[in-house]
């Protein structure tokens, strides 16, 4: 099969092109460098399928960054029968920049001129036919957002995968085409494939290129000793680079014809960004913007209309209440009223999330926990399968409505190219405390998941930095740990009337990021210190998010959410139910035995050490079920409320735990936490917050271990960064549980604090004062 | 023989079959847990994975690592 590269500068639409010809879903982002590795797919619409490689964007064939050094190896050592340079109409010099140095490699190549609609509708033009003459390559117009000359590319570029080409390069008109060609003739001598290529990139002083052509060196070097450049010296990487550009301004540019504005005007991305990269209103407005999408998507009290207006409940207006066996309930018209407004307006995502838990998942699993009651089966069976599988599984499945419009909300600002604005705002934040906006990318990522954020690390250069960053990823919450956010927070506003969910979720969220700022912080001032890379970014213009993408993107949760459901938790609940229903005796316990179970022997082993951290010890009796359901987070993070769910209903099946007035027979994980709550005086507010503190920040998922292995490489890092998630989620704990139940003990942690402050302060005082003597 | 002895434990159809369901989940999801790890596919069924291509990959770590 013929194989077909997509190269180009980054985010100049490459990866919308490669889901415009394979038909595949990946993962358009407007910010840079959403493309770590290549990907492949097929396009069937020529005489035969093509294999269509998409590469990550560069900007250069040097091998600066690994995106670079993977397009650069991928098209000289897999050898593409064609490489199809997508070029970023609107922005045409820069662009051609890269073209310069694929034309110089003996590979068919085809440009697209991508977004010609945005160039079409500035008013500006390119003459297309002029710019093939002048490159001696076919150039295709085309706009991959819309689909627009696909067909017309791929037949060019099938044409010329079926001939031959020589590399050519712009720089014949340069002080060094003699040097060029004599190291080229040197290579070719040699039968090295791609030999101009290789000459000009050893001419740059290109690190790889010394390393494979020592031998060809001398050349370059005798005649380095005799040339010298008035403006760049001995430098010929700029020299080089000078000559491209100098080409490019001279015989291509001409091409493009600006239409003559009266007076510059500033593009409407300038002047969005004039407010929302602002100095100093960047950051404020970038927590606004996380408020409005945590209060879209769970408060209960919409625009806190219910708390200006002093409105009613349900239950408070006579004509919504009936009376039926001498007891108060609502109607049935009420109930479903209910997912819209009780006291306050429920905001779109809580309205999503009633309507389905209430009236869909409610109600189905209701009606298969009943027919499994009248089964007549034996009570363990029923157990098992109604306190066990379904609300095991049910109240994670609750969980879908939160995190679809959560993720909405960021694949909406990730779309616009808000996202990419983020680390432009928080780099200067970020460079204080040893990191560069660009690490700030991947911990986006980990807002959706921490496996791909880790792979994304690859973009990172610096190897510390690198680490750094994989390490303090899972703190920022991930849409698994989601379920304990909103559970717990509901629980502890449910219980406790203290706040609101939304706000309490969108604090844990803001504690995980304080969180690694603080972790970057020390880990760059002692183990892993080093410089602070420089961050040049390119920000996208903004503009509408794609329909299509965020739809794509909300299925491929939904699917992913439902699969793991009923795969990984479903196993999880199962395994879950049986260790606490059988004793190490292999004899089978009744609900009212479960806490001679293997569980909960194992787990109350263990409680002591979460003493610190509120859910040990003081908890008693059951506080073991706090314990079981943050391990069991460790296979899956969704699992923590399953857990919570299965072992709420088996302890109220037992008569443990009084859940009156409490729904945890309907797959309510809220309610689940809720029931444990009002089982224990012993829980505060504190012991919950502690809780999700080190759900937050404790080792996260196997999955996302695994790729930290595999990223990390180094065995020694890798158990390094085990036990740093173990003792940074362990300090949290302890903080806030201590601090919470106790306030005088803030002063004992802030002595601690300023404590390790000034040990590392003064280390590193120390350090560098031996350093200089050393160097002196 | 097995079958009678279960009967009498108080296992009807329906339980002999809940049993070996549950017991054929457990196993077939630990098992592709395992397999997928050994390829060097993380599962983490995040639904994420748009932004990565881990999940479905098809070439070996290892051999990406040797190369």
């Amino acid at each position: 099969m013929r194989r077909f590269a997509l190269a180009g500068n980054p985010n100049s639409g490459k990866t919308t092109l490669f889901n415009g010809l394979t038909g595949s879903t990946a993962h358009v982002g407007n910010w840079p460098g959403v493309t770590v590795d290549k990907r492949e797919g097929t396009y069937k619409k020529c005489a035969e399928p093509i294999a269509i490689v998409d590469l990550p964007g560069i900007y250069s064939l040097s091998p600066y960054t690994p995106e670079e050094v993977i397009a650069r190896n991928y098209i000289l050592d897999e050898k593409p029968d064609c490489v199809i340079n997508i070029v970023d109409a609107t922005n045409l010099e820069r662009n051609l920049y890269l073209t310069t140095q694929i034309l110089e490699m003996d590979v068919p190549m085809v440009i697209a001129l991508n977004m010609m609609d945005a160039v079409e509708k500035n008013g500006d033009k390119i003459d297309a036919n002029e710019l093939e003459k002048r490159l001696g390559v076919p150039v295709v117009k085309i706009s991959a957002l819309r689909s627009k000359g696909l067909t017309e590319l791929m037949d060019k570029a099938y044409n010329e995968s079926k001939k031959r080409r020589c590399g050519s390069s712009v720089l014949e008109e340069s002080d060094i085409s003699h040097l060029i060609s004599d190291v080229k003739t040197a290579l070719t001598g040699q039968k090295v494939a791609n030999p101009l290529f290789h000459a000009i990139k050893l001419v740059e002083g290109d690190e790889i290129e010394v390393k494979m052509h020592k031998d060809v060196l001398g050349v370059v070097e005798a005649f380095k000793e005799t040339y010298t450049n008035e403006i760049f010296g001995g430098d010929f990487e700029a020299l080089v680079a000078d000559g491209r550009y100098e080409y490019i301004s001279k015989h291509f540019a001409p091409v493009l014809q600006r239409k003559i504005k009266e007076k510059f005007n500033l593009t409407r991305s300038d002047k969005a960004d004039r407010v929302l990269t602002h100095r100093i209103w960047g950051i404020p407005i970038f927590l606004l913007i996380l408020f409005a999408v945590f209060h879209l998507t769970f408060s209960e009290d919409f625009l806190f209309l219910g708390a200006i207006f002093k409105l009613p409940e349900l239950a408070d207006i006579p004509a919504f209440v009936t009376v039926a066996n001498g007891e108060e309930t609502l109607t049935y018209g009420a109930r479903w009223l209910q997912c819209i407004y009780d006291g306050g307006v429920m905001s779109p995502g809580v309205i999503i999330n009633n309507v389905w838990n209430n009236m869909i998942v409610g109600e189905l699993f209701g009606l298969i926990q009943g027919a499994v009651e009248g089964s007549g089966m034996q009570p363990w069976a029923i157990g098992l399968i109604n306190n066990g599988i379904i609300d095991g599984v049910g109240s994670v499945l609750s969980f879908l409505p939160p995190i679809l419009v959560l993720f909405l909300c960021f694949s909406i600002l990730e779309d616009s190219g808000y996202m990419a604005r983020i680390a432009f705002i928080l780099d200067r934040m970020f460079r204080r405390f040893g990191l560069s906006g660009r690490a700030f990318m991947p911990m986006i990522m980990g807002f959706g998941c921490s496996v791909p954020a880790m792979i994304n690390t690859r973009t990172l250069a610096d190897d510390k930095e690198r680490t750094a960053t994989i390490r303090v990823i899972p703190f920022f919450s991930c849409g698994a740990k989601l379920p304990i956010l909103t559970a717990v927070a509901g629980a502890m506003a449910g219980a406790f009337g203290v706040g609101n969910a939304d706000l309490i979720t969108l604090a844990m969220y803001i504690l995980g990021i304080v969180v690694a700022i603080l972790s970057v912080l020390l880990m760059r001032s002692t183990t892993l210190k080093g410089e602070t890379p420089p961050f040049i970014m390119e920000l996208p213009t903004y503009h509408a998010p794609q329909f299509k993408n965020l739809m794509l993107h909300l299925w491929d949760k939904t699917k992913h959410f439902v699969k793991k459901a009923f795969t990984i938790i479903l196993a999880s609940t199962i395994v879950i139910w049986a260790l606490t229903h059988f004793s190490f005796g292999w004899q089978y316990l009744d609900d009212e035995f479960i806490n001679e179970s293997i569980l909960a022997n194992i787990a109350k082993l263990v409680q002591p050490l979460f003493t610190p951290l509120g859910f040990g010890s003081q908890l008693g009796e059951f506080g073991w079920v706090f314990v079981v359901a943050a391990v069991s987070g460790l296979i899956a993070k969704e699992n923590v409320i399953g857990t919570f769910s299965t072992l709420a209903s088996c302890l109220a099946a037992g008569g443990h735990i009084n859940v009156e007035g409490l729904d945890i027979m309907a797959e309510n994980g809220v309610d689940a936490v809720r029931a444990m709550i009002m089982a224990n005086p012993a829980i505060i507010g504190a012991t919950l917050v502690a809780f999700i503190a080190f759900n937050m920040t404790t080792i996260p998922c196997f999955a996302a271990v695994g790729t930290a292995k595999a990223e990390l490489g180094d065995k020694k890092r890798f158990n390094y960064t085990l036990l740093f998630w173990i003792a940074v989620s362990y300090v949290v704990g302890a903080m806030i549980y201590t601090i919470g139940a106790w306030w005088w003990t803030c002063f004992i942690w802030t002595a601690a604090v300023v404590g390790v402050i000034a040990f590392i302060v003064l280390r590193n005082k120390k350090l560098a004062k031996k350093e200089s003597a050393t160097t002196l | 023989m097995t079958k009678s002895v279960l009967l009498a434990s108080g296992f009807g159809a329906a339980e002999i079959i809940l049993v070996v369901a549950c017991a054929l989940i457990v196993a077939s999801v630990t098992i592709t847990m395992i397999v997928r790890k050994k390829k060097g596919k993380p599962s983490c069924g995040c639904g994420d994975c748009l932004h990565c291509s881990a999940c479905c990959k098809k070439t070996d770590v290892k051999e990406e690592k040797e190369k």
